[in-house]
């Protein structure tokens, strides 16, 4: 058996596939994605979650097919001949008691034993009520075959007990058997009629080839001469469920003489039985020996959360059963012990081999399934990335979705890097190269992502990919860099980056502790290794966004776009260790940076990069300011005559930058609703419109407000502005004049002309 | 009737059948077997009798049809086995 705690690779459940091949691993696979629980089919078995519940052994009577493969449970040979009646009976029972030892054996224990038939003898041994070897030896001096009815026949019909109609005078139920399957017994010539009746009905009728009366009152003459409920009584061990009654033995002796005497007389309640058996929290329904009954547990349990399990079948020996019995409860939460069902000692070469194509099997269910896999992104799932979010809000703002939190490029990097590492069972990732980041991948609302890794290249949804290098050991370090000549000391110390805003990273990301020295082309600093995924390298970036602030102050709002080669050189330094970064600036355009870096611990480069490339956002100095302080600083300008000017000269990336800082939920649907030849337009007037009414609030002396917290309403040609999520404003009217008169920029013009009723223009 | 027409229609049917063990993506063809390929136990032969009583009228008896039958043709039993006897009966 192969199992595999599915947590490890972002679907929860445990799945687990016996004598794994190619293909059945690949139908594991899907069936692992689908979520639904998978019972057995083709030696897999799938839950999502474990069922819980009570486990009962359910013990077979008499059926038509007796195939018990039980040889291999024992050491001496059983006498398992079903020549008679009786020999039959015997037979089933002895092959009911050596699965019920060898399941017991392998640590499966019932919490109640039930059975059906002649089973329930089997069930009243297994739960102490009977002493086996008593029992053994009654059945011995019985003669079975004297209590057979004459002339009686059982038939199998397949429809509820509710569908079955008998005018036939002599024939009765004697079994419920299951939610579709009902057996009567009656005399040969009437069942004979029953059987062409049903069938002109289209249901399925098999009369069965044997001959008793068992469970019908026309045994009862019989009776005096059947010792079984005379057997001594014994206290039980585990609660014994009687299938006649659908309820535990009672306790008292009398009691447990007479059910044992209706057992004899009365029909069968197995589908009842097993109803409320469910209903007592009884999950697990294994069957405890030879023949069909767990798929009578299967039909009449079908719309309800169960497992039904059979501890032997004709088609394979006793051991391999069992070894699914075993699977199967592992997969519902169960710890069986699968040392108990290894092979029989065997020469050292096979055992070793088996236990190579074991490992073999393990590690490509671990590739299968680490080929691809879903991740949740939220902030439930991932709570690291509120520690980075790209809009600043008010404290307390409801709307997650409106301060983006986002997940890093270098966490995107991390998962990569955990899928390939999946995907190469006993290797680690050593090069990543031609990292691409297309998208944000934004964490509000969650949703669920696909993270792959085939044929050497790592996917995380459509929002990252790259190539990767599994290897046996980390290649040999570089030497780091030679200082560059011309450091000086920075201007500004780590840990106002983060007090001024300058860098947007929560507790989570903040790892810079030190910026060590710059230069026109260089920066390094200290890195103490953050908690989050993806951390280290995330401070990488911030340190070159530290080089930016400092030297390139009117474009420094920069996010990385791709990197072309990270190479890890020895594991990475764990949480809360501390590194150096060394930068090199490789160059520096209008649009992008591109750098290469050395991390390095203890004086060993640890990790190398090359070609880290950031995509710089435009908006001047206003930009940045609102990046930063978004509730007091505004995208647009105030003119001498009260009006608030947006010129909109910003790139489309950096128009979806802003839109996130200026408009809440709401709002960006509208956004999204727009025509994209409108968006400019739109984004500029929402932009003028918030500036117009901030400014002349805090001209009235107004705390700080975030243009999110404003929203804006357009009636035809009038606008209104009102506050959202408990910021109460007076309805405010703003007038707006547009243009386009230079080519290159929308203006926006805004101004506040109506303030509680009067004008204020 | 076509035999296409039969064998979709036998597909569905089975696939409703099988979809309570979460097997609703498996090929069916003519000669798929119900007992080696599917698995299906007498139990489910019952269900799959009713949805062709219901699809094609009692005339379409699997019943009977299974009581001609002996147990090892039962067991080999495949799709196109079916699809034969529900065109013959039709017809």
């Amino acid at each position: 058996m192969t199992g595999v705690v599915l947590r490890e690779f972002g679907v929860t459940g445990r799945l687990g596939v016996v004598n794994p091949t190619p293909e059945r691993l690949q139908r594991a696979e899907k069936v692992a994605r689908k979520g639904r629980p998978w019972r057995g089919r083709d030696d897999i078995w799938f839950s999502p979650e474990p069922l819980r519940g009570k486990v009962v052994f359910l013990f077979p009577g008499l059926e038509a097919d007796f195939a018990p493969r039980v040889e291999d449970l024992v050491d001496d040979p059983l006498d398992l001949g079903t020549d008679t009646l009786g020999r039959h009976a015997a037979a089933v029972l002895t092959a009911n008691r050596v699965v019920d030892e060898a399941l017991r054996r392998t640590g499966i224990r019932p919490d109640a034993v039930a059975g059906h038939s002649v089973g329930e003898w089997s069930a009243m041994v297994s739960g102490g009520l009977f002493d086996a070897a008593e029992l053994q030896e009654l059945l011995w001096r019985t003669d079975l075959d004297a209590l057979r009815v004459p002339g009686v026949e059982f038939a199998v019909l397949g429809c509820p007990l509710d569908k079955v109609e008998l005018p036939w005078p002599n024939v009765v139920v004697s079994h419920e058997n299951s939610a579709n399957q009902t057996v009567v017994c009656g005399p040969a010539d009437e069942i004979a009629e029953l059987a062409e009746h049903y069938r002109r009905k289209a249901v399925i009728c098999q009369v069965l080839p044997f001959r008793s009366g068992f469970h019908t009152p026309m045994l009862e003459p019989y009776l005096e001469q059947f010792p079984i409920p005379k057997l001594p009584l014994h206290p039980a061990r585990i609660p014994v469920w009687s299938a006649t009654t659908a309820r535990p033995f009672p306790s008292d002796e009398p009691a447990v003489r007479d059910l044992c005497r209706r057992h004899l007389l009365e029909p069968v309640r197995f589908a009842t039985l097993l109803r409320t058996l469910h209903d007592d929290g009884f999950r697990t329904f294994v069957q405890a020996g030879p023949g069909t009954l767990s798929s009578l547990v299967s039909d009449t349990l079908r719309d309800r959360d169960h497992l039904a399990v059979a501890a032997n079948s004709p088609h394979r020996s006793g051991i391999e059963q069992l070894r699914r019995v075993a699977t199967a409860l592992w997969v519902e939460g169960g710890d069986p012990d699968f040392s108990a069902l290894d092979p029989a000692p065997a020469p050292r070469g096979a055992l070793a081999e088996f236990r190579a194509v074991l490992a073999e099997a393990e590690a490509a269910v671990a590739a299968v399934l680490a080929a691809q896999h879903k991740i949740e992104v939220s902030t439930a799932a991932m709570p690291h990335l509120l520690d980075h979010c790209f809009a600043h809000q008010r404290p307390g703002w409801p709307d997650e979705s409106d301060l983006r939190p986002v997940m890093p490029a270098t966490t995107m990097i991390a998962h990569l890097v955990e899928a390939a590492g999946r995907a190469a069972p006993g290797r680690v990732v050593t090069d990543l190269r031609d990292v691409r980041f297309h998208r944000w991948l934004v964490a509000a609302p969650g949703h669920r992502v696909t993270l792959s890794a085939q044929d050497g290249r790592a996917k995380l949804g459509d929002y990252a990919d790259a190539t990767v290098t599994a290897a046996h050991r980390h290649p040999p370090a570089p030497r780091p860099w030679d200082l560059p000549h011309d450091e000086r000391d920075p201007v500004l110390p780590a840990h106002r980056l983060y007090d001024e805003r300058w860098l947007f990273h929560g507790p989570g990301y903040r790892g810079l502790t030190r910026t060590v020295a710059i230069g026109e082309r260089s920066i390094r600093g200290r890195i103490t290794v953050p908690g989050a995924p993806g951390a280290l390298l995330d401070n990488v970036g911030q340190l070159l966004g530290h080089w930016l602030v400092e030297l390139h102050p009117e474009r420094w709002i920069a996010f990385p776009k791709s990197i072309d080669h990270l190479r890890w050189h020895a594991p990475e330094p764990p949480i809360g260790s501390t590194v150096d970064c060394t930068i090199r600036i490789t160059e520096v355009t209008e649009d992008t940076v591109r750098a290469d870096a050395q991390v390095i611990r203890d004086g060993e480069v640890v990790i190398a990069i090359t070609g880290w490339t950031d995509h710089r956002f435009d908006g001047g100095a206003d930009g940045g300011a609102v990046h930063r302080f978004p509730e007091t600083s505004t995208l647009s300008r105030p003119t001498a005559d009260g009006w608030w000017l947006a010129v909109d000269r910003w790139s489309l990336a950096s128009r979806e930058f802003y839109l996130h800082k200026y408009c809440g939920a709401a709002e960006r649907a509208e956004y999204d609703r727009c025509p994209p030849t409108q968006r400019r337009d739109w984004l500029a007037t929402r932009v003028a419109v918030k500036d117009a009414v901030r400014g002349a609030l805090w001209r009235d002396g107004a705390p700080p407000l975030f243009p999110a917290e404003v929203r804006v309403r357009q009636h035809g040609d009038r606008f209104t502005a009102e506050g959202l999520h408990g910021l109460a404003l007076p309805p405010l009217e703003v007038t707006v004049l547009r243009s386009t008169a230079a080519a290159v920029a929308w203006n926006a013009c805004a101004k506040v002309v109506q303030q509680q009723g009067r004008d204020i223009a | 009737m076509t035999t296409t027409t039969v064998l979709d229609e036998l597909r569905s049917m089975l696939v409703q059948v099988l979809d309570q063990y979460g097997l609703d993506d498996v090929e069916i063809t003519r000669e798929t077997s119900f007992h080696d390929d599917l698995g299906l136990e007498s139990i489910d032969l019952v269900t799959l009798g009713s949805l062709l009583v219901e699809h094609y009228g009692e005339h379409v008896n699997l019943a009977a049809f299974l009581a001609e039958l002996d147990i090892d043709r039962v067991i080999a039993l495949t799709v196109g086995d079916l699809v034969d006897f529900v065109i013959a009966r039709v017809a």
